[in-house]
């Protein structure tokens, strides 16, 4: 039964079909900057603290285990960090990893199958655009790797927010340093119209570095949450304040199953930061 | 008269016919707390010794609406704070491995409507220190649908220390969000100790940024959330997420009948 209303969302929150979490979300290490040619915005992956071992095990803020759709109604995050940053509310989901010590074909893919789908705008199944992200999770050293959205051949290399096979412009990121930092992330350029992925086919491997490996995310942005100086707090009711109630639930893939997390994205700088924040979501009635 | 969330008309009128209350509260977590794992609620929380209840409400009171509580912990580090309705669902004994029921959540009128409610967070607390090696809990419930013999399994660190709580949300089964009644729980290892499962409808919740100073919530009546009305002996509790070191904790509550 679709909701008509506030009073709707009330009760059904009132009978328990709702879910309530907190959660502690870090990172670990002084990341590099981002550089011109890498992305131009330095992020930071903050993980729920516990049961996190950076970079192997990465444990999801945990949510109760409902089904979909779990509709967002309110998110509130504060932070302790002392400078002013960017947060987002973000599900990432593992697209595959990469080798940075060897040039050539070089990426890996997850073993599931994009697109992630999920019911948009009445459509059911409808693929969903991400946002890649590359985070470091062995150090580069010596030579900063110089890498691309394509294969050797030329054929492929990321599906577009589109769906069309896209082969990314030649030696189009580097790495902002010989020696690039674990867990620095970076969002690498897509072509000219080009806004989101639905997938990454393949990534070359121009200029290697004597030693450094990464992994591929795909992130679907969630909630704003901004992040004041010394320790604020930020709230965003998606009822009142943004009429987006987005389904906190991953979305599924295309085939086999999809490796998600839902975490918070900090974008602009490179120190370590803790947040602390709870999220309310309802289940449809 | 109706319920005083019908207007803020109808608020002023209540405070100035039946009074306000107005209530300040010290407690304390005095020793540090355990920290939580992933397989005992992936988040560190900590129960408040200080259970306020409420007192008989004044002729044509029904009810109380918690207008404001400001949670403000000394402990200097972040963290969020809830403020609910707390309700003892039951107690597990760990020496003798025994179950004693408590009460099950109770109904409120929202909107209009007499709901059964089911909890919306729900903790397992350490009421008394154990003395257990990764004690696995199973707990029998009855879910937000009605549904009975439903579990919830925790893995806990060992030794909780006492006043540790431990989320009991992600822990339930495939497809539940909360629990109206708790049936048995039962502990696979320990020798000494007591458990007790709280379900809590939420008043106020606050997000701290880590000044001791400040960050106190107002009540929510901005946000998508229910303000649940408070009935006479029903009683509030306090919970802190995302730390485990000891603190002070000052409450401020006002609250404004309702006919």
């Amino acid at each position: 039964m679709a909701f008509t209303g506030r009073a709707d969302v009330l009760k059904q929150l009132a009978r328990g079909k709702a879910i309530k979490t907190a959660f502690v979300a870090d990172d670990t290490g002084t990341a590099t900057a981002a550089a011109a040619n890498s992305g131009l915005f330095t992020t930071r992956i903050l993980i729920n603290d516990i049961g996190t071992t950076y970079a192997s095990t990465r444990q999801t803020i945990p949510l109760n285990p409902a089904s979909s759709p779990l509709r967002l109604l309110h998110v509130a995050v504060a932070g302790n960090s002392s400078t002013t940053s960017t947060l987002w509310l973000a599900r990432l989901y593992t697209i595959g990893t990469m080798n940075l010590n060897a040039t050539g074909n070089q990426f890996t893919h997850h073993a599931a199958t994009f697109p992630v789908l999920r019911t948009q705008f009445g459509e059911a199944s409808s693929p969903v655009n991400l946002i890649p992200i590359i985070q470091i999770t062995t150090a580069t050293t010596t030579t900063a790797a110089v890498i691309s959205l394509s294969n050797v051949a030329g054929t492929t290399g990321y599906v577009d927010q589109d769906g069309n096979t896209v082969v990314g412009t030649a030696s189009s990121f580097t790495m902002p340093a010989a020696a690039t930092a674990v867990h620095s992330c970076f969002i690498p350029f897509l072509e000219a119209t080009d806004y989101a992925i639905r997938d990454i086919q393949d990534i070359r491997v121009h200029t290697a570095a004597a030693a450094g490996a990464a992994r591929i995310f795909g992130a679907e942005l969630i909630s704003p949450i901004n992040n004041y100086s010394g320790g604020g707090t930020a709230t965003n009711d998606h009822i009142f304040g943004a009429l987006s109630m987005n389904d906190l639930q991953p979305a599924v893939a295309t085939s086999g199953t999809a490796e998600s997390i839902l975490c918070v994205l900090r974008f602009g700088q490179t120190a370590t930061s803790t947040v602390m924040g709870e999220i309310n979501g309802v289940l449809d009635a | 008269m109706g319920t005083v969330l019908d207007s803020t008309d109808d608020l002023i009128a209540q405070a100035q016919s039946t009074g306000v209350m107005n209530r300040l509260f010290y407690t304390a977590v005095t020793a540090a707390t355990t920290a939580a794992t992933a397989n005992s609620g992936a988040q560190s929380c900590q129960k408040f010794p200080l259970e306020f209840t409420v007192p008989t409400l004044g002729s044509g009171v029904t009810s109380m609406l918690v207008t404001r509580l400001d949670m403000q912990p000394t402990q200097t580090s972040i963290g969020t704070m809830v403020g609910g309705i707390l309700v003892d669902m039951g107690t597990l004994t760990v020496s003798s491995n025994s179950f004693s029921a408590g009460s099950s959540m109770p109904s409120k009128t929202i909107e209009g409507e007499s709901i059964t409610t089911a909890s919306e967070w729900l903790f397992l607390v350490a009421t008394a220190a154990l003395t257990a090696t990764t004690p696995v809990i199973t707990i029998t419930y009855t879910d937000q649908d009605g549904n009975g013999s439903q579990t919830a399994t925790l893995t806990l660190p060992t030794n909780a220390a006492i006043n540790t709580a431990f989320l009991i949300n992600p822990h339930l089964a495939t497809g539940d969000t909360g629990a109206r009644a708790i049936t048995n729980m039962s502990k696979s290892a320990g020798t000494a100790g007591t458990l007790k499962v709280y379900g809590v409808l939420p008043i106020a919740t606050s997000t701290s940024g880590g000044n001791k100073a400040a960050k106190s919530l107002h009540q929510e009546f901005s946000k998508p959330v229910v303000n649940y009305p408070v009935a006479a002996a029903e009683k509030i509790g306090f919970f802190r997420i995302g730390q485990t070191a000891a603190t002070d904790l000052l409450v401020t509550l006002h609250a404004i009948g309702d006919n």
